[in-house]
């Protein structure tokens, strides 16, 4: 047992683990230039393996960087905090890496419990969600039969349906809608196309496809097919996100419609764009700075900030940022939005503290050292 | 009819419009001989306040860059044997531009991007060619630029890169020879009743005299207009119509920088001359523009050959623009950027680098002489004190910390291997250190003079949003640089052990190798701890600005592997996995990571820190690279060698 921790918590296992995680980062660099930061981000850091191609025919397989990450956790508190020497003579170590270790769970943290996402806004537009454009979602409402406006809404997680592709099919229910509904096919990058008459079949004369995913996430469009049966009646349907429009259908004497969009998440209070300001280096397309002047507003009252860059606003455990801005033509006129990043990480500042922490134990360890050389050194 | 729409629709018409041909002043005197300037117009052209690329700077910086993308130079060598200053050559360019055009100023690295034009090119494979060689290919340059820009930039070849690059060149260099036109331009009138009224005597004048006498003639229009007929009012407006049109041409030619600054506080953008009195063409606009600075140019381009006259005017010019600069809160540094820039700090900073180079050499053959370590020490601190300065410098013209461009970060972080050599060799007193001092040095500075020659651009840009935070870039850029330095410096230091082992130099003095393997260790471990510090500073800017502490950018990674490999280092000297000859190859590998890490990861063009990316730098960081791995193959050589060594003895 004593030799397992020793092996746990030695140099030699520190050595191994920092030397595959280097490989890992720099491997998972190389690749940005031909992949996107999210499927580099899952592929390389957050994987528990790796398998990496040198150019088209070699394979590597690596440990991943969410194993290597565990590993060296077992590694730092075994070896820098457990069978560290603790003289008081020497705290810094100590110090230094039991911030290493809350730097690294901090990480774990914000990574499986926090929420990110943006928030696009028109001026003088209200908001009370925010959009996570990495993840999907399925919405099912029930119309209501004079307005069409929802009055009941069923959302289904992306995690849920992901993983229906080829034959796989996955069945979901509600307590609160009369039918079951099936989805099958799903596809993170989809395109409708028109069917050749004869040789294929589709709904109405179009099919989706799956195309190869775009570099940037936020950019695909998902798509999937989707069944909705009661005892009597069966719908098919497909339902694609560049589709504006939900697909809607009749279930007894009820109206319903469905789509899908990205993952909203609710904010507990609303925001509203009063004013977007951005300014260039006189003639020059170089921005100088963008700011967005908004309200929020909850049950207690508002409040009036101005976001810019460097300048987040946090408010009730969100923090909001000015990410960038955009119009949806190029058209000179037209209006600008203001993109907010939105991010819930109860961990945020977590690697503010250890950072600081490390910093002390590091200076503390190293000036330790310093003094201690400089008095050898006036020694001889 | 209203005046006001035909301009604006004119003016916005025109605007799009290529004006090929320029008119570039009297045809008929080719005084085809570079102009003497006097040493005080010069020095007074120099320090005009102009706004371009988005700040008010000198005018020499300006034509010191401008000349530098253009040509590769910061000077031009004339046929007639001149050497030309680069605001020398501007303002030949802005007031003589026929000769001007005769200047080799277009450097061209493949003589085939000539022939590719169908022109005849140099002997020389890489020369510098002028306007009027290019000339009669202009429009099969201009179509080929158009074609390649298609292209992107990944996939272009060689030449088609040049020809953009000649391309872009050849328009800037148009419009600063077309910037005067304004000045030059004479309307004819003779036909025209409307002007031959208020011109009796003349057959064409001069923009100037329409513009001073133009509020008048709007004045004379409106009155008129009640008691003319149909066609009087078409044939003035269709006159007005003609010179609004040549207008728009002229305004469109000087746009290349602008020199005005506005008199509207909160109007950030300054105006060129011309641009400057348009309103006077407004018919809706009664109030007269102020056309003073206006006339000065016109003046400055009749007298131009008289130089007590033009001196006259230029003073008048820079000291009203500087004065309405300052009354702005703007170009309040321009005479210190001037003199930064005359001083030639850091190029003196280098030779004097060279020269403690070549006293060291010196010192190493008689190591004992205390002397000599102390004009080592000295010289280099003159070099490094210099750096310092001209970094100081640059941080007061721009209010803004040591390091902001990649640029920066070359200078600081030379100065910072400089300075952590003679802390290092004060305190383990073994000559090494300090030997390094200079070397360091002298690389960093030819290295920062290369990368300013290659850029062509500015080196004191202004900033982009993300930025502009002077707290963040002091505490988090300048750690890291600081890193970089040390990584550098450690390198350096595992250089000497590799080449002291393979040349034996003091094969029997094992203290020597120790103490080397110290500094080694102890540079490591101070690159490591500014590596992590700045890499993590980073991250928590990184939360603020874009919302998350870390994204896995290239940048970050960068930065993550020079801390993993010093940690590797740092771990494996600890638990003795690694004896003193890993340690020197480690400091190497450490060199080639920091290397990665600066400008490797930039030149992968991909990722958030785009504002430090850059382009051709590969070649040298790869001959870099091939280099450090002779390094290493010599270290594991050694290794062998000392092996067998053992083995013998022990047999």
């Amino acid at each position: 047992m004593k030799k397992v921790l020793h092996f746990l918590g030695s140099y030699k296992l520190s050595v191994v683990i920092l030397f595959f995680l280097m490989v890992i980062v720099f491997f998972g660099t190389l690749a940005q230039t031909e992949h996107g930061i999210y499927e580099i981000q899952k592929k390389y850091f957050e994987s528990i393996f790796v398998l990496h191609w040198i150019g088209d025919y070699i394979p590597l397989p690596l440990p991943g960087g969410g194993l290597l990450m565990i590993l060296l956790l077992i590694n730092l508190f075994i070896g820098g905090v457990l069978l560290a020497p603790k003289s008081i003579k020497r705290p810094g170590m100590l110090v230094a890496h039991g911030g290493v270790i809350l730097l690294i769970l901090g990480g774990f943290w914000g990574e499986f419990w926090g929420d990110y996402g943006q928030i696009s806004l028109f001026e003088g537009e209200t908001k009370n969600t925010f959009e996570d454009s990495r993840k999907w979602e399925i919405y099912i409402w029930k119309l209501d039969n004079e307005k069409r406006n929802p009055i009941e809404e069923w959302i289904i997680p992306q995690e849920h349906f992901s993983k229906v592709h080829g034959a796989i099919r996955k069945s979901f229910y509600s307590n609160e809608f009369p039918f079951e509904i099936t989805l099958m096919r799903f596809m993170k990058n989809a395109k409708p196309r028109f069917t050749i008459p004869g040789v294929e079949q589709g709904l109405q004369g179009v099919l989706l496809e799956p195309v190869s995913p775009e570099r940037e996430e936020e950019q695909n469009l998902a798509g999937v097919y989707v069944e909705v049966s009661t005892k009597e009646q069966h719908h098919l349907g497909m339902l694609w996100a560049g589709e504006k429009q939900p697909w809607v259908f009749e279930i007894g004497d009820d109206l319903y419609c469905m789509g899908i969009r990205h993952k909203r998440m609710k904010l507990p209070f609303s925001v509203k764009l009063e004013k977007f300001v951005k300014e260039f280096y006189p003639r020059t397309n170089k921005p100088r700075f963008f700011a967005s002047e908004v309200i929020c507003t909850t049950k207690d009252g508002e409040q009036r900030t101005v976001i810019r860059m460097n300048e987040p606003l946090r408010f009730k455990g969100f923090t909001l940022y000015q990410a960038s801005w955009g119009t949806k033509t190029d058209a000179p006129s037209e209006p600008v939005f203001s993109v907010l990043a939105v991010s819930q990480n109860p961990a945020e500042q977590v690697p503010l503290y250890s950072c600081v922490i490390i910093s002390i134990g590091l200076l503390l360890h190293f000036s330790q050292k310093l003094i201690r050389f400089l008095k050898s050194s006036k020694g001889a | 009819m209203n005046l006001l729409s035909v301009t604006s629709v004119l003016l916005s018409i025109l605007s799009f419009l290529n004006t090929t041909e320029l008119s570039t002043g009297n045809p008929q005197i080719l005084n085809l001989i570079s102009p003497q300037w006097d040493k005080e117009i010069i020095t007074l052209a120099e320090q005009l306040p102009i706004q371009t690329d988005g700040r008010i700077k000198p005018l020499s910086t300006h034509a010191r860059f401008l000349l530098l993308r253009l040509s590769g130079k910061t000077s031009i060598k004339t046929s007639d044997g001149k050497r030309l200053s680069p605001t020398e050559w501007f303002l030949n360019s802005l007031f003589y531009p026929n000769i001007a055009k005769q200047y080799p100023v277009f450097i061209v690295h493949d003589q085939s991007v000539i022939e590719n034009l169908g022109l005849q090119g140099h002997e020389k494979k890489r020369d510098r060619y002028a306007y009027n060689e290019i000339r009669p290919a202009r429009e099969e340059l201009m179509s080929q630029a158009q074609r390649y820009s298609q292209i992107p930039p990944a996939q272009r070849t060689h030449i088609q890169e040049q020809i953009l690059n000649l391309a872009d060149n050849f328009l800037t260099f148009e419009e600063i020879i077309g910037y005067l036109d304004f000045t030059r331009f004479r309307y004819p009138i003779e036909s025209n009743t409307l002007f031959t009224q208020f011109f009796p005597d003349k057959k064409e004048v001069l923009l100037s005299e329409i513009v001073e006498i133009f509020p008048e003639i709007k004045k004379k229009l409106k009155d008129i207009s009640q008691s003319m007929n149909e066609e009087q009012i078409k044939e003035s407006l269709t006159s007005i119509k003609q010179l609004l049109s040549e207008v728009s041409r002229l305004v469109h030619n000087a746009e290349h920088f602008t020199v005005i600054p506005p008199s509207e506080p909160s109007t950030k953008e300054w105006q060129s001359p011309l641009n400057a009195v348009i309103n006077v063409f407004d018919p809706s606009i009664e109030t007269v523009p102020d056309i003073s600075l206006f006339s000065l140019f016109n003046k400055l381009e009749q007298t131009k050959d008289n130089k007590e006259q033009f001196k006259k005017h230029l003073t008048q010019l820079v000291q009203e623009i500087t004065q309405k600069a300052n009354k702005r809160g703007e170009g309040g540094k321009i005479n210190l950027e001037v003199r930064y820039y005359k001083g030639n700090f850091l190029f003196y900073s280098q030779w004097i680098f060279f020269l403690a180079l070549i006293i060291t050499a010196i010192w190493w053959l008689f190591i004992n002489n205390k002397l000599l370590k102390f004009s080592v020490f000295s010289v280099n601190s003159v070099a490094v004190l210099l750096l310092i300065f001209a970094i100081t410098l640059r941080c007061i013209i721009r209010g803004r910390p040591p390091v902001t461009t990649l640029y920066e970060t070359i200078l600081f972080s030379t100065a910072t291997a400089v300075l952590l050599a003679f802390i290092i060799e004060r305190l383990m007193k073994d000559n090494i250190a300090l030997s390094l001092a200079s070397f360091l040095g002298l690389l960093g500075l030819f290295i920062a003079n290369r990368y300013e020659m290659k850029e062509g651009t500015d080196t004191m840009p202004s900033l982009v949003a993300v930025l502009d935070s002077n707290f963040w870039l002091t505490i988090h850029v300048t750690t890291i640089v600081i890193g970089y330095g040390a990584g550098l410096l450690a390198s350096a230091f595992g250089h000497v052990w590799i080449l002291g082992k393979l040349l034996r130099v003091k094969k029997n003095d094992k203290d020597f190798y120790k103490q080397l393997s110290r500094g080694i260790y102890g540079i490591i471990c101070f690159c490591f701890l500014f590596s992590f510090i700045g890499t993590v500073l980073g991250g928590i800017w990184a939360l603020e600005s874009w919302g998350r502490f870390w994204g896995w950018d290239p940048k970050e990674n960068g930065a993550l592997l020079i801390v993993l490999w010093c940690l590797i280092i740092i771990h494996a000297h600890l638990g003795r996995i690694i004896n003193r000859l890993g340690e020197a190859l480690g400091s190497i590998i450490l060199g080639v990571i920091v290397s990665f890490s600066w400008w490797g990861v930039n030149l992968l063009g991909v990722g958030l820190h785009s504002y430090g990316f850059t382009r051709g730098a590969w070649n040298s960081l790869l001959s870099f690279w091939i280099i450090e791995t002779l390094f290493l193959l010599s270290g594991i050589y050694i290794a062998l060698s000392e092996r067998k060594q053992n083995t013998n003895t022990i047999q």
